[in-house]
């Protein structure tokens, strides 16, 4: 741990240095559906948690390697508004920026600096004031079951299928089986139509199949959509279902440094009427 | 009352068309003032229910157009005043965009109502022939009498004024800006330095821009600002379709902030944001 | 009944299914022994679009000899199938189920397979017989310049008037002389004969047609990088557009036009002329919006099919009609030695057609008032014995105008027409003047101008 402070950023418990703020602000852009996020940072690295109600939650994970800087004090954790957070890392648009997060201590603003790269005479600081932190649901315990059905995908591929289901369904119905249908998407609630969308298990996209049991399970597709943004940048993504069809989607995104950086979705099922 | 004016140099007729284009997306109503020599638009803060603010470009006619010839309705005259939809003027001149036209002719005269008559001869890759494109954009011809109400603006005299030489960042900033606060507070001092700032409840937003030219001081100020609506400010960013990157931003304390943008020599875009209270 | 098509051509069927979309939110289906056919028909009735696709576009064409299939679909459903279809390699279309449903299957690279199960709404379709041969004018033009000249009018614009002569067709948004509104703007642009692949204008005439789906079928030819055919004759008449891609793929557009009889003048400026039923006009097809002439939408249904008529029992079977058919048939047009179905149509200037914009529904009715206004404010004038009339044969009571009494019957009373929403949109009133008549001139246009320069 940091023993000597060096002097620009005071007595902060948490400073951090990212180079290039894209991927970053695409991440936050795409966990950014709900209000309220929690910002939960210790030596593993920065966590940012969003949930809706009971039946989705969305996490983004960076460790400490993802950063240029990464120096923390304890473990901290508050609360922030998620779409301020957002709009401040896009002030600039499209133009590229590195940026300096700080944070002092409970009850004081997060701190966000963007310096914009093609011009050295103009600089940003944002004050976002940050509120108590709630403990978010622990879902992880449930997907440690060793008969879970796993599929890892690549991203862009599995992006366009998601991106082809009919935006007017009510509910998707998602299909992991050992036999055929492999993994197979169902529109439910649309009239006078079905549609489905089928991939095989030897398909190039599939980087690892490994599905015990046949698990069908219905989520709403809004919430699957939830996830489209974080998709579109994703490189890989681990789905995983255990047999009552609670979903987990692993996204992973290449950071602009190094190291990858993840957003984590959990997705409860519908409960099956018929 | 004639008015007819002729432009060739394509270069020129995309200039033109920027300029009317950047009031289109401002207000759906503009006035046309058509002097002897000078042309001026005018787009008032009042005219339009969106939160524009007072806008309104000088043009010398000399700039753009070789052919211009001017008649007001009396000889003790010396304007035609015209009330004009933006909108259609601005579709009217879309065709200038492109390139590929040869002449275009603005002729104000009566169909079955006054109208500026916009008249392009367009080249096509289907033809050898130049194609000719006309738009009739209806006005509305204010009399004399009401001339009163609709004089150039004068430009407010600014404590301090700086050079911003690129627009880009402002642009996108304030655009963003405006979802956190209603109101932007513009700081300039002596350094040569600009801060715009945001507040809201949730987060206060403080940019820096630096090292700007300096380019009027009025008296002894070290420093001025003026807080303004940022709907206002993000609607004249947002409206701007001129290649130009160079604006001058003008602080009179407690009053307004004027922003310049230089076409060229005498073709000039002005807008007025009003100082309001924070 | 299986039909399957390589990748690329199912991408072309794709195209063809977006565009219809922009004509009619109903999709017809006909397979026969030579070719598949999708039509659409727009909701004023007064457009039909119809693109067919040989035989020889198919991988398989399973079709049983000596019989036909046809259906309605909803254009949602369809669009939906066909909307991605970048990464399609191989489509296969299926009738399944005693033919309820159409079945699409879309084989994807990366061995994805998508598939949609349509149901079929009715074996239903919809015919004409307008003779699509013989036009005295026949404009064709690459779709680069057709997409150019529609280009230079706003998006909003309802309609697009052709003044065509041997020497120049001119495209305005406006017909001369008819008022406009101080607020519209005009737009004209001139094109020479040599701009044009093929241009044979032997009939001065002006015409007026919608532009929508005008749009619709110029987003079609765009894709196949084709030529549009425009044939037409004169004002009233239908207007035709077709566009043809290797013998494999043709196109029929059919719009009804404005008609002369339909621009109405108030009774101080009324011309004489224009009263007098002119023979030629009567067979037009009628104004787009009111005086519609109506497709016939005729109940086709099998002997073997398992639905009772009891699914929609207010159509009217109309068999007759189908079989008897010309080549291209869309709009049902017939000799009539009877008395008409329609009254001539002449609009009473108030009488301003109202429509709300993609509410079919809401149209019908504001259609209806427009019918009843302008049922009570004609006389009717005898029918001359051996005038071609628009045959109206439409299937949905809801739509079907009262049958026409003797037309001489002048004490004929109408009910009053429904109130108009306050929101509605007036359209047309600008077409319904031949001459400006500057009534009141407004406070703001009091000086005169002359026109700035005499030297053109």
């Amino acid at each position: 741990m940091a023993d000597v402070e060096p002097s620009p950023y005071g007595d902060c418990k948490f400073v951090a240095r990212v180079e290039h703020i894209k991927t970053l602000t695409q991440a936050i852009k795409a966990i950014c559906f709900n209000d309220y996020g929690m910002l939960q940072v210790s030596e593993d690295g920065l966590r940012i948690t969003v949930e809706q109600g009971k039946s989705i939650q969305a996490t983004l994970f960076m460790p400490p390697g993802a950063f240029m800087e990464f120096r923390v004090q304890d473990f901290q954790c508050f609360g922030v508004k998620m779409n301020v957070l957002s709009e401040c890392l896009s002030l600039f648009g499209s133009a590229d920026c590195s940026l300096r997060m700080m944070y002092r201590d409970k009850g004081d603003p997060l701190k966000i600096i963007l310096y914009p790269h093609d011009d050295d005479d103009v600089s940003t600081e944002c004050a976002i004031k940050t509120m108590d932190c709630d403990e978010p649901i622990d879902y992880d315990q449930n997907l440690k079951d060793p008969d879970l059905n796993v599929i890892f995908v690549r991203g862009p591929n599995l992006s366009k299928v998601f991106n082809e289901l009919e935006k007017s369904a009510e509910e998707f119905e998602f299909v992991t089986s050992p036999n055929r249908p492999h993994f197979k998407i169902t529109t439910v609630g649309i009239m006078q139509a079905v549609f489905s969308v089928e991939v095989a298990k030897t398909s190039p996209m599939m980087m690892m199949f490994n599905c015990k049991q046949t698990v069908v399970a219905r989520y709403k597709s809004q919430q699957i959509r939830m996830t489209n943004k974080a998709m579109q940048s994703a490189t890989k993504v681990a789905i995983k279902t255990n047999s009552v069809g609670l979903l987990e989607l692993h996204l992973v995104m290449q950071g602009d440094s190094q190291e990858e950086i993840f957003i984590q979705f959990f997705i409860i099922p519908l409960l099956n009427t018929d | 009352m004639k008015f007819r004016a002729l432009m060739q140099d394509p270069l020129y007729m995309k200039e033109f068309q920027a300029i009317v284009a950047t009031l289109t997306k401002l207000a759906k109503d503009c006035v046309m003032i058509l002097g002897s020599r000078q042309m001026h638009f005018i787009v008032n803060e009042d005219q339009s229910s969106a939160a524009s603010p007072l806008v309104w470009a000088g043009i010398a006619a000399d700039e753009y157009f070789p052919e211009y010839r001017m008649e007001a309705a009396h000889p003790d005259q010396e304007y035609i005043v015209l009330g004009v939809s933006s909108a259609n003027l601005g579709r009217a001149l879309s065709v200038l965009r492109g390139g590929g036209v040869n002449s275009c002719k603005l002729k104000l005269q009566r169909i079955q109502f006054p109208c500026i008559s916009v008249i392009a001869s367009v080249l096509t890759s289907s033809s050898t022939e130049a194609r000719e494109v006309v738009h009739d954009v209806p006005v509305t011809i204010i009399p004399g009498s009401d001339w009163s109400a609709y004089v150039v603006p004068r430009v407010p005299n600014s404590q301090l004024a700086l050079g911003l030489p690129s627009l880009r960042l402002l642009k996108s900033l304030i655009d963003k800006l405006k979802n956190i606060s209603p109101s932007l507070e513009f700081q300039a001092n002596l350094d040569g330095e600009l801060n715009v700032i945001a507040t809201s409840e949730m987060s206060t937003v403080t940019s820096r821009f630096q090292k700007l030219l300096i380019r009027t001081v009025a008296g002894s100020q070290q420093e001025a600002s003026c807080s303004v609506d940022s709907r206002k400010a993000s609607a004249f960013f947002g409206a701007l379709q001129l290649p130009n990157e160079e604006l001058t931003i003008g602080i009179d304390r407690e009053h307004s902030i004027h922003l310049q943008i230089d076409v060229r020599q005498d073709v000039v875009l002005h807008s007025i944001l009003p100082a309001v209270c924070m | 009944m299986k039909y399957t098509l390589e990748g690329s051509n199912a991408r072309v069927i794709a195209k063809a299914v977006q565009s219809l979309s922009k004509v009619g939110k109903e999709m017809f289906i006909e397979i026969d022994q030579q070719s598949l056919q999708m039509r659409a028909i727009n909701a004023t009735q007064s457009a039909v679009g119809s693109i067919s696709f040989k035989r020889s576009m198919f991988e398989v064409y399973d079709m049983p000899p000596h019989s036909d299939f046809y259906c309605k679909i909803s254009m949602k459903g369809c669009l939906a199938v066909f909307r991605n279809m970048n990464e399609v390699e191989y489509c296969e279309l299926n009738l399944l189920d005693n033919q309820t449903n159409l079945q699409v299957n879309l084989r994807c690279k990366l061995e994805t397979t998508k598939e949609a199960t349509i149901s079929i709404i009715d074996d239903q379709n919809i015919n004409t017989n307008i003779n699509t041969d013989q036009m005295p004018n026949i404009i064709r033009g690459d779709h680069k310049l057709l997409t150019d000249i529609s280009n230079n009018f706003n998006s909003s614009e309802e309609e697009l008037t052709l003044e065509a002569n041997s020497g120049s067709v001119v495209a305005k948004n406006y017909i001369e002389g008819a008022r406009v509104n101080d607020k519209f703007m005009r737009t004209q642009l001139k094109l020479k004969p040599s701009e044009f692949e093929q241009y044979q204008v032997t009939k001065e005439t002006v015409i007026t047609f919608c532009i929508k789906e005008f749009r619709a079928f110029l987003l079609f030819a765009e894709c196949l990088n084709a030529s549009l055919t425009l044939e037409f004759d004169e004002a009233g008449m239908p207007f035709l557009l077709k566009i043809k891609k290797h013998g494999e793929i043709e196109c029929l557009l059919i719009m009804s036009t404005l008609s002369p009889d339909d621009i109405s003048f108030s009774e101080d400026y009324c011309q004489k002329d224009l009263t007098v039923q002119d023979e030629d006009v009567r067979a037009a097809v009628g104004k787009r919006k009111s005086s519609v002439s109506k497709p016939n939408v005729t109940n086709k249904r099998k002997g073997s099919s398992s639905e009772p008529a009891a699914v929609q029992p207010k159509r009217r079977v109309e068999e007759t009609q189908l079989e008897s058919s010309l080549d291209n048939p869309l709009f049902q047009f017939r000799d009539s030695e009877a008395p008409s179905v329609q009254h001539p149509r002449i609009l009473a200037e108030v009488d301003t057609v109202v429509l709300i914009e993609d509410e079919a529904e809401q149209e019908a009715l504001m259609l209806a008032a427009a019918d009843a206004a302008l049922e009570a404010s004609i006389a009717p004038t005898p029918e001359p014995p051996n005038s071609t009339e628009v045959c109206f044969i439409n299937t949905d009571d809801s739509q079907q105008p009262k049958p026409a009494k003797s037309s001489s019957d002048e004490d004929e009373t109408i009910p009053q027409s429904p109130e108009r929403p306050n929101k509605v949109r007036t359209i047309f009133s600008r077409c319904f003047q031949r001459t400006y008549v500057p009534r009141e001139p407004s406070p703001n246009t009091q000086v005169y101008v002359p026109n700035s320069d005499t030297e053109d």
